[in-house]
């Protein structure tokens, strides 16, 4: 089938994008195609920004324009708190809930020997840096409830233990085996207020 | 659970065929080839979503067809409810509707329809490695409980984690980590199949070999976690997990993953757990591996295959569909008189298949009757009895 050049770049990088098919891919180009010239540079604009001016934050390496990040500066919330998580986007999972107000600390994964991803390919290293540097109370791990997110957390347990802080892990009630974003916002702070001991 | 309706389209050897049951079940005849094990397939399939013969659900599929389709439609008379059920198979995916509607609750469809089979293939389990009979036990524990895929497929992915771990690395926090997770899983996947062995040994002594006549013999499962095969009876008593805490059994666990360690690290592999069980089944006083005769392979067989299926009535409230392929060859008149005894007793919804008709279906009279034929390429159906029609009202 022809394809105009252009429009087939589009659809090949739209594909890529995950939970796009090809299908889709092909709706949402013509639905660009057909949106007006500013609106779509608007578009291409965010997209390159985003890169731009997104970078990690140095102390909880989740994701800001400001290093440190509005949450490790805001002084009301509570210090003494870090809630560990896999990614950037299960900090805003956890903020919607509104119950939460200490820090978090980002891995950037969990441990999965299978996709070649151990400790140091974590932000192992710099949350024990935090620990070290003393007033923490309490780590919370709200790692995935799947088998790589519990390993990890059995692998923090080792390192932050010795250190006499209290490990928690969210409570059950979360869908077994699967991810954070999959749980709604009322099963998360309860399973945030009912966590338990490790 | 009875199946009252059952169309295939495209389904192995079938094009379209439409088929009602009545509650007795049915009696499928035909030559070598001509479709018989490929019907009771896709009622296996429609119930287990897996098939008995094969890991590959590609191959379930009409070899010229991009899409093939199981549907039914099953009553559970405890529970007075009928429910349409319809699998689509197409490359590499596989869809489920209920009572019309898609649906991803794999758990709720297959709570629906429940079968059990014997099939010719399973028959090397009794004399071969232990491999082939875990398999069987864990396939039983599913029909039991639908959940124990879970922690089945949890304990699979956990040992290729820690496998893919000791490969690659060496830092002991990481191992220590994965290695007890991996424990976990284990003692799970451990307590499952104790009290699966336990409950089919419970149901063969006390209930099916008694109906089925004395001189049968004894027959039970005798599960050997490979974990403690050096242990003594004593130890052993104390580190089953089956009542109540599993510290013990924990402990037992992590003292061997020491031991091991360096020969782990050395071969790249987890050298413990229960990947290697074994449950010996033991027929007439002796292990029936190595030794067991063709009819007692099938007798042996038949037995574990009625044992669950009663078991699922027991603990599940409903009673599974039969499925018995090719089960009447190779058997004596005695091994066959047991077994008629035991549908005759039970009368689970039966479906059975042969080669050849034979007088002996007589005692089995309410069954329908159905002749498979091959006409180019492809399987139709005759019904032969007249009858086996109107009792479907
Ligand atoms: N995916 C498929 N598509 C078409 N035909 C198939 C497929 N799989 C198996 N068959 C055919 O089905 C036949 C086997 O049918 P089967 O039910 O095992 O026979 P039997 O009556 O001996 O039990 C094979 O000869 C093969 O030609
Ligand atoms: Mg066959
Ligand atoms: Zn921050």
């Amino acid at each position: 089938m022809f394809r105009p050049r252009t429009l087939s770049i589009l659809m090949e990088e739209l594909c890529r994008l995950p939970g796009i098919g090809e299908k889709t891919a092909q709706r949402l180009a013509f639905y660009i195609l057909r949106t007006p010239q500013e609106r779509a540079q608007r578009l291409a604009q965010a997209i390159v920004e985003v890169k731009e001016k997104i970078i990690f934050c140095s102390r909880c390496r989740g994701i800001t324009e400001a290093d440190p990040c509005a949450l490790c500066t805001d002084a009301s919330r509570d210090g003494g708190l870090i809630c560990v998580v896999e990614d950037p986007s299960d900090v805003f999972l956890i903020e919607r809930t509104g119950v939460y107000k200490g820090l978090y600390h980002v891995l950037m994964g969990a441990l999965s020997p299978l996709d070649g991803i151990g400790p140091d390919q974590l932000t192992i290293d710099a949350l024990l840096a935090r620990v070290e540097r003393g007033g923490i109370r309490e780590i919370i791990c709200a790692t995935n409830p799947n088998m790589e997110g519990e390993a990890t957390v059995l692998y923090l347990a080792r390192l932050v233990k010795p250190h006499g802080i209290r490990l928690t892990r969210l409570a059950h009630g979360l869908p077994v085996g699967g991810h954070l974003e999959y749980a709604d916002e009322i099963t998360l702070s309860r399973s945030l207020e009912g966590r338990r001991d490790i | 659970m009875l199946l009252e309706k059952l169309a295939l389209h495209r389904f192995r050897s079938y094009h379209d065929i439409d088929l009602v049951f009545p509650s007795a079940g049915a009696y499928i005849t035909g030559c070598n080839g001509s479709g018989k094990t490929n019907l009771l397939e896709s009622i296996f399939f429609l119930a287990n979503l897996s098939s008995f013969r094969t890991n590959n659900r590609e191959e379930l599929r009409n070899w010229d067809a991009a899409q093939g389709i199981v549907k039914a439609t099953v009553a559970d008379r405890y529970a007075d409810r009928q429910s349409e059920l319809a699998v689509q198979l197409s490359a590499g995916t596989r869809r489920l509707w209920l009572n019309g509607k898609e649906t991803r609750e794999t758990r709720e469809f297959t709570s629906r329809f429940t079968a059990v089979a014997f099939h010719p293939g399973t028959l090397q389990v009794v004399r071969g490695g232990p491999a082939g009979r875990r398999y069987l036990i864990d396939r039983g524990i599913t029909s039991l409980h639908p959940g124990f895929v879970r922690v089945s497929q949890d304990f699979q992915h956990v040992l290729k984690q820690r496998n893919s771990l000791l490969r690659t690395s060496t830092d002991t926090g990481f191992l220590a980590a994965w290695t007890e997770r991996f424990i976990t899983a284990a003692i799970q996947l451990m307590r499952a199949r104790w009290r699966h062995a336990e409950l089919l040994n419970s149901i063969l002594s006390a209930e099916l070999l008694q109906d089925l006549g004395s001189d049968i013999g004894t027959l039970s499962l005798d599960y050997r976690p490979a974990i403690l095969a050096k242990c003594s009876t004593q130890q052993y008593e104390r580190l089953l997990p089956t009542n109540g805490t599993d510290a013990p059994l924990r402990e037992h666990f992590l003292a061997e993953a020491q031991r091991l360690q360096h020969a782990e690290t050395a071969m790249g592999q987890t050298l413990f757990g229960p990947q290697r069980d074994d449950i010996a089944i033991n027929f007439c006083g002796r292990e029936s591996r190595g030794y067991a005769s063709q009819g007692q392979q099938r007798l042996v067989v038949f037995l574990l295959v009625a044992a669950l299926a009663l078991g699922i009535q027991r603990q599940r409230g409903h009673r599974p569909v039969m499925l018995l392929d090719d089960i009447v060859s190779e058997l004596d008149a005695r091994n066959r008189e047991i077994i008629f005894t035991f549908l005759k007793t039970h009368a689970f919804q039966t479906f059975i298949t042969a080669t050849e008709e034979r007088e002996q279906f007589d005692d089995l009279n309410s069954l329908a009757r159905f002749q498979v034929q091959r006409l180019n390429d492809q399987t139709t159906l005759r019904n032969d009895m007249p009858y086996a029609a109107s009792c479907t009202h």
